[in-house]
């Protein structure tokens, strides 16, 4: 899209506006089935492979945060302006003027969504710390390993989007970017930018070097994440292997072929996601998963933190010969149940701080089929197959029952 | 003579690597009739792993150093709460006067012996605890030591109906299926009692293999799974037992089965195999026709893994893996 406005080669632009449709594009559909194939198959070659995909993608990453920050510091507002009228003739401060007209005020700040993103950012850097989990398997010395990873994981998320967010404002200016969020809720700013303007997308306007804007934009920016993904593609095989370990999904995706490698498990994570992907691309009536994924995730932590709160009484057994630092006081109260609160506040704060803006809205109508059809195949459809499976073992005669369940030593 | 009839189906619960734990031993023993199941299995290393010296004080309170935490305790219910708790995790807490502490100091050879003694002690304490159990019931208990387990400890084991010591022998589940066992192990870093090398372990394998009558029906108990599986990759150790790190972060993990166990599964290719030894390598995965297992331990934490495996004619009917 970039390259279009630069050459002024309409069909190179349109084929970017293409590329970006969310559905009905078989082009989308046909590039997305060759990405989730080759994640898939970097899955099932193994770890070895997957980690130089991850080390090229971290070298990337700071490339193109070089490339990016330098492009960004050697422009103003100004300038940005200037490239947005030659290139599109978008007028920055008619930009303005019609998000001023939605109600965005110049200073605008709001508390809700500051704690919105520091606890999409604080989650994001917990899903970086458990990374290392998924793909290396268990991790022993979890007292040093954690740690690291946890604080490791939130430095370098610290250092980077602070230095991405600073330059962005720098070379962007701050008005710009809460008016073309101002406009995105408003369904606008497709129709002045002809695109999503995402912030990697605004490089163009800063900068017309095609290698910078390779680099630096948003294919970079979408080849990093589509290594990330992938890696997040771990969690579900490795789920689907250990329920088929634990009984709950037939034994075949439990086998490993002579390699190693899960290859049924990952074959019909494979075959899931594509699924999920191929009904994305037809209709948006499982994609609230996308919207809804970081309210979905808390909601889930919810539980977490009520485990933590109770697992010292609930079994004290475990519970005494945990290690030290697990077993440490925080104002008299174990520090895990510590953690277990604080956790409850802040996942309710987030379910409520990502649900209610848009229930509230006018649009509630709107987006409540996909709301309720995400819940139905992503929350209802589990808890059924979890009984037809318990079902189905206990008619063979497998005390599915009994499988977790302590034997009593006495 | 068989255990069970023609058709029947049999359920055997089989665990492995108990290392010490009593706790985990007595589930084991409970486990038979929680998963009603007829047989059950105990495929090696029974002994733990240290003793844990419970030094007495001046004041007569007992002071233990356990894994770089100092527990002070109270004569009494304190003192026996600890020496229950260090006995549920395979330890061995011993007490001992200062002047006992140095005589094991100045002779290490004397720690050895206690050990050995202590070791002893508690399989014939677990025996007597299988025995009372399982008295007046239909289950059959086998159990064999492990690669771990000192030769000290064999004369404790007692043949009786219900319990008996099946190292190196060939037992009749049914009508339908054999079970060898062998307790041994390829050589490991620590040189343990009854380690072997892969050619004798192959020649005792192979010599109870040779008797069975239908080799394919058969379960080969051998406490060490087969080289190059899911069942055998342990962290890799540097020269000085360290493991070694991986790139990705994590432990980087290396095959240490026998290679003699494998030759022996690929060649008869029994209905099943149970294994166990490599503690993190919980795992089933086909060798052939041969459905290879290995339940894992979690002894440490009191916690029984397990797996139940359902047997009818001539077929695995299921198994299933267990955390009790």
């Amino acid at each position: 899209m970039q390259f279009g406005l630069v050459y002024k080669n309409t069909a190179l632009f349109n084929l970017g506006t293409e590329i970006a449709k969310p559905q009905g594009s078989i082009l989308v559909w046909i590039l997305g089935s060759i990405s989730l194939m080759l994640s898939f198959y970097v899955i099932y070659r193994g770890i070895k492979l997957f980690m130089k995909f991850v080390w090229g993608a971290m070298i990337l990453t700071w490339i193109m945060l070089a490339i990016y920050a330098g492009v960004m510091l050697s422009v103003n507002p100004d300038i940005v302006a200037a490239g947005m009228k030659t290139l599109q003739n978008i007028d920055y401060q008619a930009v303005l003027n019609q998000a001023a007209s939605l109600g965005w005020q110049k200073g605008f700040f709001s508390v809700a969504a500051t704690i919105m993103a520091g606890i999409t950012y604080m989650n994001l850097t917990c899903l970086g710390s458990t990374y290392s989990a998924n793909i290396a398997g268990e991790i022993k010395r979890v007292d040093k390993a954690q740690p690291l990873a946890q604080y490791g994981s939130i430095f370098l998320f610290i250092i980077y989007y602070q230095i991405y967010t600073y330059v962005t404002y720098h070379g962007v200016g701050i008005d710009l970017l809460q008016a073309i969020s101002k406009l995105n809720s408003a369904g606008q700013d497709a129709a002045i930018f002809k695109a999503f303007p995402q912030i990697p997308y605004l490089l163009v306007y800063a900068t017309q070097n095609p290698i910078l804007l390779l680099l630096g934009g948003p294919f970079a920016w979408g080849l990093i994440n589509w290594v990330g993904a992938m890696g997040l593609a771990f969690a579900p095989v490795r789920n689907l292997f250990a329920y088929a370990f634990d009984g709950m999904l037939p034994p075949k995706l439990n086998e490993v072929n002579r390699r190693g490698s899960p290859v049924y498990a990952v074959l019909t994570g494979f075959i899931i996601s594509w699924f999920q992907f191929t009904v994305n691309c037809i209709t948006p009536l499982l994609s609230a998963y996308q919207t809804y994924t970081i309210t979905i995730w808390f909601f889930g932590w919810i539980f977490l933190s009520i485990a933590a709160i109770i697992f010292p009484w609930k079994r004290k057994d475990i519970w005494e010969k945990a290690p030290e630092v697990t077993r440490q006081k925080i104002f008299g109260a174990p520090a895990i149940v510590v953690a277990g609160v604080l956790g409850l506040i802040i996942s309710l704060a987030a379910v409520y701080f990502t649900l209610v803006p848009s229930l509230i809205g006018a649009s509630v109508y709107a987006q409540l089929p996909a709301l309720l059809t995400s819940f139905g195949f992503y929350m209802i459809l589990p808890i059924v197959l979890y009984y037809y499976s318990m079902s189905v073992n206990k008619k063979r005669g497998v005390p599915i029952e009994k499988r977790f369940k302590e034997v009593p030593p006495d | 003579m068989s255990l069970f009839g023609n058709n029947k189906k049999i359920r055997i619960f089989f665990t492995t690597d108990v290392h010490g734990s009593t706790v985990v031993f007595k589930k084991f023993i409970n486990a038979a009739k929680f998963y009603e199941a007829q047989i059950i299995i105990l495929g090696g290393d029974m002994v733990g792993k240290m003793i844990v010296p419970l030094v007495e004080q001046a004041d007569k309170s007992f002071r233990a150093n356990y894994l770089g935490k100092v527990y002070d305790v109270k004569m009494g219910e304190e003192l026996e709460h600890l020496e229950q708790n260090l006995e549920n995790s395979g330890l061995y807490p011993l007490r001992l006067s200062p002047e006992e502490v140095r005589a094991f100091d100045e002779d290490k050879s004397l720690v050895e012996k206690r050990f050995g003694q202590l070791a002893a002690e508690r399989v014939a304490k677990w025996m007597q605890i299988a025995e009372d159990r399982l008295k007046g019931t239909d289950i059959k208990c086998f159990i064999q030591p492990g690669n771990d387990d000192p030769y000290e400890i064999d004369s404790m084991f007692i043949e009786s109906e219900h319990v008996k010591n099946v190292d190196e022998t060939i037992v009749e589940l049914d009508d339908n299926h054999e079970m060898i066992s062998v307790g041994a192990a390829n050589p490991t870093p620590w040189h343990c009692p009854r380690d072997l090398s892969e050619d004798e372990l192959s020649r005792r394998i192979e010599l109870l293999a040779n008797q069975l009558k239908n080799p394919k029906n058969a379960i080969f108990n051998l406490h060490v799974p087969p080289f190059d599986t899911n069942l055998d990759s342990a962290p890799e150790l540097d020269q000085n037992l360290t493991p070694k790190l991986s790139l990705s972060g994590g432990f980087k993990m290396a095959s240490v089965g026998s290679k003699a166990v494998r030759s022996a599964i690929e060649k008869y290719q029994p209905l099943l195999g149970i294994h166990g030894h490599i503690h993190e390598s919980r795992s089933a995965q086909k060798i052939g026709r041969t459905m290879c297992i290995n339940p894992g331990s979690e002894y440490g934490e009191g916690v029984l893994r397990g797996v139940l495996i359902d047997l009818s004619k001539d077929k695995i009917e299921n198994y299933t893996f267990t955390q009790g």
